[in-house]
């Protein structure tokens, strides 16, 4: 089948060009839109997995305290009036791990470049003169709020059931249990967290990624001598090791206040990738499976046929090498699903699938690989898409593919290509299964 | 951006076309019809039909069922469109996903159920689809009941978070005779009790092409898309118009009907402190600037970076979690402000005097001037998204009926004034309209 052209156009108009200039590495896209999109972000990597998530923890609390105000904005309110008043949304500054790679970043949605510096002046002064610094009422305030959202975790059930399940199942990158996180909190001074943050900040690689209507030139005059001040390291840093599902149990049944089950399942893959093409195969895979969503077996036959579930995806997880089945339903109802899951999972395990699905399916996948769809439905001629995929791609390294790169593997992806990645890849008698509810063992 | 297209056609059905560059249509085809409609009288016959909460959702659900198709891939003739029972049933979401289209969607609120689809191609065959099943409300009472326990798993999802529980029972306090009284998706009991033939009374009374409008974002010809519709339109019987139903409003009084819940509040085992919601129930006037004054206002008490926020953090409202909004819909709406606190009478004391000081003195200039900048802010961002700069389309179509008001009531956000807003306090933040909802932690 021909590419499709028209798509290929718009995603060479979303591809990034990769610069180093002063310090950093630019990846600039140039778009035709009224707003500029621009991350600023200081990647550093860690040791291990558990000393980025200790770090992480403590990064966060900083931030927050950071958010309190500074002598010339002595409130968090007067911080937010401060972007809002040059019609910039507060995206605060936000920290991301992917297992021992740890960013600390601040991400800017603006419509005027006017209201660059007039941030950075902000962001400055958060860094070098916050209120949480000389006055140790605000930093215990800040030390209780963070405390508290540790424990409020527990209402958050879909989330929760998944931390748990990570934690359990992928120790190797998200170990650290509330209680942990909770000492570290407890223990920390706010001018311990300026050293780790200082730490972190100078030890980084950083990277500016922009899309916009703004030049390249001025991108890097408004934003880079403003960001090297901070860090200046211009290394490229590899992607994390994909990582195992070390060994399979029996079905584990959490405890917790969620009335409904939060049910999760993982097919470990049984071989490591070794080629784009395979991953391409496996996202139609997944796509047969459940990654469609609606048109999905999984939804047609769990949903539709037997009205069990509200809603049921499964996700490709490349990094974690596995399949990841989700979905939440009442308690009675478990074992039912389990084996209607069995037969579905069996059936695209053996390829049995038509090349009418495979067509329907990959004509999906295809489509969709043009848009983010969330609360909104962000379009690949957007700064906000075109930047979030660079994220992933050059700083979160969680993609080792553009979308053009990525839509090129998988429109030549065909049906016994994923048939015989399902056969090579898919073990239906291997999985994970972790629930999480108010009635435990279903 | 607002040169929004609008042309009536021949059956009733409303069109604006809003052209953009996006790589992406969107097509959104809505009535005013959603969750707080519970009683109306249909005036072809007279009858008064009596909805349970919840009916506006289901039959959202249910819609989406197509006929099967024959021999000849055409759909079969049928000569009841409830049969008992039908093998082989299409549905919409899959006609439409398997046709190219991207995402494909439909919800219900308060006073609209909104179905639309956005795609690169096809779509003005998908859109014949989407009218397809749209207009024709084809029901197999056996696919119609199973339908039910779906949709209590939904409502059981919903009921799971917390947070959504406690507005459910601000919402029972605040309302009398009002649908918003309830879940819009209902509540467990009265999910059970929808009947079929209530549901195709809806779909004759409030899906009526007059009654309904469809809203285009995209590179698309307005008369292109006209004429698609019409034909369309007229192969299903509904080319000709039939006039909209009246209004059917329930009759609220402004005040609420409970005041607060502190004796006998929300118990919940999934959260760790207690936490009030303060809620005014706001009876809306067709004015777009009544609308403002409620996103106003809502900003202005509870929104980051209000000074009125500021000065309630400093009193000793948790500023982790204390937030505020305000919204509307057609008929009503609502401003509220919530937080966790150990000390609710507090919090309680807090809020009115606060809000009494505003009633009596007015917000100072330059808290709404803040306002303003935050609201044009989010409404900067909404404008790069299809689907946001959609959404605000259709709740505007449904507000004043106008879809194009969205870009008066942007250009009348730069300009209403301190004095236009504050006119308006002694009604929207009226004490007697005020609800208190508490829900804390269930002990061990």
């Amino acid at each position: 089948m021909p590419l499709d052209q028209a798509v290929i156009q718009l995603l060479e108009r979303a591809e990034f060009s990769q610069h180093i200039v002063k310090g950093a590495r630019v990846s600039y896209n140039r778009a035709e839109s009224a707003r500029h999109v621009a991350y600023v972000c200081f990647t550093r990597r860690y040791e291990t997995s558990l000393a980025a998530q200790s770090t992480e923890t403590l990064l966060d609390l900083y931030l927050r305290a950071l958010l309190k105000g500074t002598s010339r904005h002595p409130s968090s309110d007067a911080l937010t009036r401060a972007f809002r008043g040059v019609r910039v949304e507060q995206s605060a500054l936000f920290t991301d791990r992917n297992q021992d790679l740890l960013t600390m970043g601040l991400p800017l949605k603006f419509s005027s470049m006017d209201a660059v510096a007039q941030i950075f002046d902000v962001v400055d002064e958060m860094l070098s003169n916050p209120r949480a610094a000389t006055d140790g009422s605000v930093f215990e305030n800040v030390r209780k709020e963070h405390l508290d959202s540790i424990e409020d975790r527990i209402g958050n059930h879909d989330a929760r059931a998944s931390t748990l399940f990570f934690r359990k199942f992928f120790p190797q990158s998200a170990a650290l249990e509330d209680e942990d996180e909770k000492t570290i909190v407890k223990e920390a001074t706010f001018h311990s967290l300026q050293r780790i943050a200082k730490e972190h900040l100078s030890g980084s690689a950083v990277t500016l990624l922009y899309s916009g209507h703004a030049d390249l030139s001025d991108i890097v005059e408004q934003f880079l001598s403003r960001v090297t001040v901070y860090g200046h390291g211009t290394e490229a840093l590899p992607a994390p090791e994909v990582e195992w599902l070390p060994k399979v149990t029996g079905p584990v049944h959490e405890c917790g206040p969620s009335q409904q089950m939060q049910f999760i399942r993982a097919y470990p893959l049984e071989d490591a990738l070794r080629h784009p093409e395979d991953w391409a195969a496996l996202k139609l895979v997944n796509q047969l499976l459940g990654g469609s969503g609606w048109t999905s077996p999984l939804m047609q036959i769990i949903r539709e046929k037997h009205h069990l579930v509200y809603g049921i995806r499964s996700l490709y997880l490349p990094k974690k090498n596995v399949i990841f089945i989700s979905t939440s339903h009442e308690p009675a109802v478990y074992t039912k699903i389990v084996e209607l899951m069995d037969g579905i999972v069996a059936d695209i395990a053996e390829g049995s699938f038509s090349d009418d699905a495979f067509g329907k399916a990959k004509a999906q996948l295809l489509e969709e690989h043009l848009v983010s769809y969330g609360h909104g439905l962000s379009t690949c001629d957007q700064p906000d898409f075109r930047v979030n995929n660079a994220y992933n791609q050059f700083v979160r390294r969680a993609v080792d593919l553009s979308r053009l790169e990525s839509y090129r593997i998988l429109a030549a992806v065909q049906p016994s290509d994923a048939r015989h990645a399902a056969q090579r890849f898919l073990d239906p008698m291997r999985s994970q299964i972790f629930t999480y509810s108010k009635s435990g063992n279903p | 951006m607002n040169d929004i297209s609008y042309q009536e056609l021949e059956s009733g059905l409303k069109l604006y076309v809003l052209p953009s560059p996006s790589p992406v249509q969107l097509y959104q085809l809505f009535t005013p019809f959603g969750g707080d409609i519970l009683r109306y009288c249909d005036q072809m016959d007279g009858k008064e039909m009596i909805l349970e909460p919840g009916s506006a959702h289901y039959f959202e659900h249910v819609l989406f069922i197509m006929p099967p198709l024959g021999k000849d891939r055409k759909p079969v003739k049928w000569r009841t469109s409830t049969p008992k029972t039908k093998r082989n049933l299409r549905d919409g979401l899959t006609e439409l996903k398997n046709n190219k289209a991207i995402v494909v969607n439909a919800y219900t609120w308060n006073d609209i159920t909104n179905y639309w689809f956005a795609g690169r191609q096809n779509n003005l065959e998908n859109l014949e689809t989407m009218l397809d099943f749209v207009f024709t409300a084809y029901l197999p009472q056996d696919r119609f009941k199973k339908e039910v326990t779906t949709i209590l798993d939904e409502a059981r999802r919903s009921e799971n978070d917390a947070s959504t529980k406690q507005f459910n029972a601000w919402a029972l306090q605040a309302y009398r005779n009002h649908g918003a009284r309830y879940p819009v998706i209902g509540t467990l009991e009265s999910i059970k009790r929808i009947a079929l033939e209530d549901v195709l009374s809806i779909h004759s009374m409030f899906y009526r092409p007059s009654n309904m409008s469809l809203v285009v974002i995209g590179n698309v010809s307005a008369d292109v898309v006209a004429e698609r519709v019409s034909k369309k339109l007229t192969a299903l019987g509904k080319g000709t118009y039939a006039p909209p139903p009246q209004e059917v409003l329930e009759k609220e009084p402004a005040e609420v009907a409970v005041a607060d819940n502190f004796l006998s509040p929300v118990l919940r085992a999934d959260i760790i402190r207690p936490n009030v919601i303060a809620g005014w129930k706001v009876i809306m006037q067709p004015s777009i600037d009544r609308h403002l004054a409620v996103m106003f206002a809502g900003q202005v008490l509870g929104g980051m970076g209000s000074k009125i926020r500021e000065r309630l953090v400093s009193q000793g409202i948790d500023e982790r979690t204390f937030g505020g909004e305000g919204h509307t819909f057609r008929d009503h709406g609502q401003i509220a402000v919530g937080a966790d606190t150990n000390d609710p009478a507090r919090f309680k004391e807090l809020i009115m005097n606060t809000v009494d000081a505003a009633v009596r003195k007015g917000f100072p200039p330059e808290e709404i001037e803040y306002a303003r900048n935050s609201l044009l802010t989010d409404e900067d961002s909404a404008a790069d998204d299809i689907l946001e700069l959609g959404r605000r389309l259709v709740r505007w179509g449904v507000l004043t009926r106008n879809p194009r008001d969205y870009f008066t009531a942007l250009r009348r956000t730069e300009t209403i004034t301190a004095d236009d807003i504050n006119a308006q306090l002694s009604d929207i933040l009226n004490p007697e309209h005020l609800s208190f909802s508490l829900m804390v932690p269930e002990k061990k």
